[in-house]
């Protein structure tokens, strides 16, 4: 998906107002991002794009003052990339790169990502905008750390809250004892004695302050519920 | 100023936490002019006051983090009967029935593009469901065993009195005997007596399985016709 707005668009009274571009993977965010920037007269948004090769086009093109980009979740080392890629298509005029990022996601590996501000989806859309004309500007400080204090005591922590306090193997004895599964099973089937069975059940009881199994086993029955939709892995 | 021709629809759009994707979504509809205004808000509790106030479509967009089956219950609840629009990071036929069976307009791929958005707003506005075409007829075969599933288990769960059946959803629920007997003012041991018949009926041993089975029959058999 690559939107553009025609060419007469950037002519006439937007000719002076800010050249943005947009990449996010998904088309649906692209788009949206570009809407909410475009709301802003001072802001010209010359295209919001998914692929990559179209966003560096972009980028290229003389006039392109910053580009707004989707923040990859899991790897701070692919964000890095995409930064260098994007300023080495700038050919050395000064670009903004401002990152839009996941409201869970940790943003403290970002530091040295190259980019010049970080914009959490937690935020109000007025935010963005800020953030982009204060890049342009060169008012920003290298990275935005009072958004990333604002992530860090905003965000409420991601699904199944309860049983997050659990280790990996006291969550796997819960989900058993969701099952129905008795001690003896749990342990035949994990692989482990019975005592050590036993004594994970009542770790995970006593850290999620259930006084029995039927307790804990509903609560296993709940904390699946909350992943049928919520969750990107495992499906 | 209001336009009187054009877009026609009050959306509300969601995104869980997300309060700048929401408004992204919603500021593409807009811009489409497939909407008239939009309510963006990142909590489903402020999605449920939005439906009050009488918007014409919902877009929960990127997953739901409740139980979607809850979410759909507090809409009926409400005498509301709001399309809602799920775009999910992830999404196949399995979990596409499963929306439409919790009242769902329909689901899309959060991959997707503004276009089929817009089109899926327009048609989810129209009473129509919105099923991605390349798993439409997969979507279909799994209704149809959900639909069956549910049958079998409200087959199984007319089979118990009044009373074994209460004490089955308060096991599922996590309650113990003393617990049960406690709420239902009777003695433990007219409590045990009814973990029996269950344990007859239901074909289980031990209060644990006993409530396992209770959760997955209580689930199957639940949804509105």
């Amino acid at each position: 998906m690559n939107v553009r707005t025609s060419p007469d668009a950037a002519a006439g009274p937007q000719s002076a107002a800010v050249r943005v571009a947009v990449f996010e993977p998904r088309p649906l965010v692209a788009g949206g991002l570009a809407a909410v920037l475009s709301a802003d007269p001072e802001i010209h948004v010359i295209g919001a794009t998914s692929s990559i090769d179209d966003a560096l086009g972009m980028v290229a093109e003389a006039g392109t003052q910053a580009i707004v980009f989707g923040v990859p979740d899991d790897s701070a080392e692919l964000c890095r990339d995409l930064a260098a890629r994007f300023a080495a298509a700038a050919g050395g005029r000064p670009l903004g790169l401002i990152g839009v990022v996941s409201a869970g996601r940790d943003v403290a590996d970002l530091l040295s990502s190259g980019l010049l501000a970080v914009v959490t989806t937690s935020v109000a859309p007025d935010v963005l905008r800020e953030t982009v004309m204060g890049v342009v500007r060169g008012e920003e400080s290298p990275l935005q750390l009072s958004l990333i204090h604002s992530r860090t005591t905003h965000v409420p922590s991601a699904k199944g809250d309860q049983t997050s306090v659990l280790t990996a193997r006291e969550r796997e004895v819960l989900r058993a004892i969701g099952n129905g599964l008795s001690t003896k099973e749990i342990a035949a089937e994990l692989g482990i004695t019975v005592n050590t069975a036993r004594t994970h059940a009542q770790r995970l009881m006593s850290k999620l302050s259930v006084h029995s199994r039927l307790q804990a086993a509903a609560l296993a029955a709940d904390d699946t519920a909350h992943s049928i939709l919520g969750e990107r892995e495992g499906l | 100023m209001p336009h009187m021709s054009g877009p026609r629809i009050d959306a509300a759009v969601v995104c869980h936490s997300e309060r700048l994707i929401a408004a992204a979504v919603a500021a593409l509809l807009e811009e489409r002019q497939v909407v008239r205004s939009t309510a963006t808000t990142s909590s489903l509790t402020r999605l449920l006051s939005c439906l009050h106030r009488g918007v014409d479509v919902a877009v929960v967009f990127d997953g739901v983090d409740e139980d979607v089956s809850e979410l759909f219950e507090a809409i009926r609840h409400g005498g509301l009967d709001t399309p809602v629009l799920l775009v999910s990071p992830v999404i196949d036929a399995g979990l596409v029935a499963q929306a439409l069976e919790a009242g769902a307009a329909g689901m899309l791929p959060s991959s997707c593009s503004p276009e089929l958005l817009c089109r899926s707003v327009i048609e989810a506005r129209m009473g129509n469901a919105v099923v991605p075409t390349d798993i439409r007829a997969a979507v279909l075969e799994a209704l149809r065993a959900l639909r069956l599933r549910r049958h079998a288990a409200r087959h199984r769960l007319s089979l118990l009195s009044g009373v074994d059946a209460h004490v089955l959803q308060a096991l599922s629920d996590g309650l113990t005997v003393t617990e049960i007997a406690r709420q239902m003012s009777l003695s433990p041991h007219t409590i045990r007596s009814h973990v029996r018949t269950l344990s007859d009926k239901l074909d289980v041993r031990g209060q644990l399985r006993i409530a396992a089975v209770g959760r997955s029959l209580i689930a199957a058999a639940r949804c509105a016709e």
